[in-house]
Order: C-alpha cells, then sequence, then structure tokens
C-alpha cells in the first residue's frame, strides 16, 4: 500500500505556520505511511509522534532511515539515509519536512501512490 | 588469510554507528547547548518537550519539586524516549536480542494517544499561565521568523 504524493511546498508551510503542530501531524502520517508500505508492525506512529515532540531532530532521524528502507524497497538502489541532513534543514525554517516529503514522493511515484489532496 | 569473523566485524561496526548516530549528534548538540527546539528557534515559544532534560536530571537527585516545575510528564516521557533511543543500539551491539524486544508487553494504542494528548494539553495549559505556567519564557522577538521579518 503506497502514500500520498503531497506538494512538499504545502507540507513546509503548514509546518512553518501551525507552529510546528502540523510537523508532529506530518511525522505521524508519513510513518503510518511507511508502516504499511514496509509491512513494519514494530513502527509505531503514535510514539514517532510523541517523540518528535519530546526529541524532534531524533523522531526526524528514525523517519529518515524509514525513508531509506521505503525507497530500497521501491527500487531505488542509491538510496541513502537522510536523517542527518533532515534534521539538521528542519532547524531552518523547517525546510526539512519539504526534503523530507520530496523524498517519500519519489517512492510513491515510483508505480502508483495516491492522488495528492493538496 | 582472513579470520572468518573479520568480514563481520566492519558491517556490525557499521550497523552499531548508524544506530547510535542519533544519541551520538544528541550528545554533541547538548554539550555545545546548541538549540534543538525548532518551535522555540523559529518563534521563541517552548514547545511541549521543552523542559524534559532538566525534569529529568530534577528527578535524579530526588528534587521533586523540580521535577513538577520542569515537566511533570517527564517520569513517563524520559523512560520511553530512553527506550526508543537506546534499543537500535543494544540491538545493533547484540546486547539484547529482537526476539526478547518482541516478547516485551505491549503498551496499548490507546495510552500512546492519551500520553501524546496529556503531552500537548499540559504545553497549552502551562503557555496559558495554568498549572505553574512554563518554566520557559515566551520571547516572541528571540525567534528568527520575526528577526527576519524585523530586517526586512
Amino acid at each position: 500500500m503506497k502514500g500520498e504524493v503531497r506538494n512538499p511546498t504545502t507540507v513546509w508551510l503548514l509546518s512553518l505556520f501551525t507552529c510546528n503542530l502540523y510537523g508532529a501531524y506530518f511525522v505521524y502520517m508519513a510513518n503510518t505511511e511507511l508502516k504499511n508500505y514496509l509491512g513494519k508492525e514494530d513502527l509505531n506512529p503514535v510514539l514517532e509522534a510523541i517523540i518528535y515532540f519530546c526529541c524532534f531532530p531524533f523522531a526526524v532521524m528514525r523517519l529518515g532511515a524509514n525513508i531509506q528502507a521505503a525507497q530500497v524497497k521501491a527500487g531505488m538502489g542509491s538510496a541513502e539515509n537522510q536523517g542527518v541532513t533532515f534534521a539538521i534543514w528542519s532547524l531552518i525554517f523547517y525546510l526539512g519536512f519539504k526534503k523530507m516529503q520530496e523524498e517519500l514522493n519519489k517512492v510513491w511515484e515510483s508505480g502508483g501512490g495516491a492522488p495528492a489532496t493538496f | 588469510m582472513t579470520s572468518p569473523g573479520a568480514h563481520e566485524r566492519p558491517s556490525r561496526l557499521s550497523a552499531v554507528f548508524t544506530a547510535a548516530l542519533p544519541l551520538l549528534l544528541l550528545g554533541v548538540f547538548a554539550v555545545v547547548e546548541f538549540p534543538l527546539c525548532p518551535l522555540r528557534l523559529a518563534i521563541g515559544v517552548p514547545c511541549p518537550g521543552c523542559g524534559l532534560t532538566r525534569a529529568t536530571l530534577a528527578g535524579l537527585t530526588l528534587d521533586l519539586e523540580g521535577l513538577l516545575h520542569y515537566h511533570p510528564l517527564a517520569p513517563l516521557m524520559t523512560p520511553l524516549l530512553v527506550w526508543s533511543l537506546l534499543k537500535p543500539v543494544l540491538l545493533a551491539l547484540g546486547w539484547i536480542e529482537q526476539e526478547w524486544v518482541d516478547r516485551l508487553p505491549r503498551i496499548p494504542q490507546p495510552l500512546y494517544w492519551a500520553l501524546g494528548a496529556a503531552l500537548v494539553g499540559l504545553w497549552i495549559a502551562r503557555l496559558a499561565g495554568l498549572l505553574g505556567g512554563h518554566p520557559d519564557p515566551i520571547e516572541l522577538t528571540d525567534g528568527y521568523l520575526y528577526r527576519a521579518g524585523h530586517a526586512l
């Protein structure tokens, strides 16, 4: 089951202007989609959102690792773990969220992701 | 002629390093006191997790008043976070087995939702001045968004 293709700029702006609340929701959504796609039963999206509130770099780095795993599953053999990059960019105007969605879109667009709702 | 385990060692070290990287980076950031709260950096408002480290340190020194002041949910959040941080490292080191982790009792999902709601609810209440108020001041002019707008 693939996730939704979203506009990365919209994800970025929502994270920026909702005082981080959309950021937590994004972490929850992305982890839910990755859990379904990767079949990782031990991945708990609610816990990841809680961890995001308490220790956001750690949650973002874990999400980066899962995005890499999804990209490898989707056939992108050169996929790298960009968790640290995402975490650092998230500190700069929340740009890490834009990058994370761009990487997720590569997975979902590689074979029939759900159409974007925004 | 190389020993049978020679090839396993670099990959195991690599796995341990990968698992420990977030922990190492957080440690570096903590030592240099690099601000890790994106909300505080952006708009000068503390996030729901602000105060957890100080509350944990207060709890470890049996300063219960300090623990409650900095973050009353620390006794629940800190063990959860520490386990989340350490589990991948312990698994990569081989000090615990995935089968043992799988046999641990699971926290019911509604409890995670309740914890998340409590975290956000406590944050909002304390920002509003309730429950003793937030230990960190709200400094809107400290955020880079304000400073960027002011510069323009």
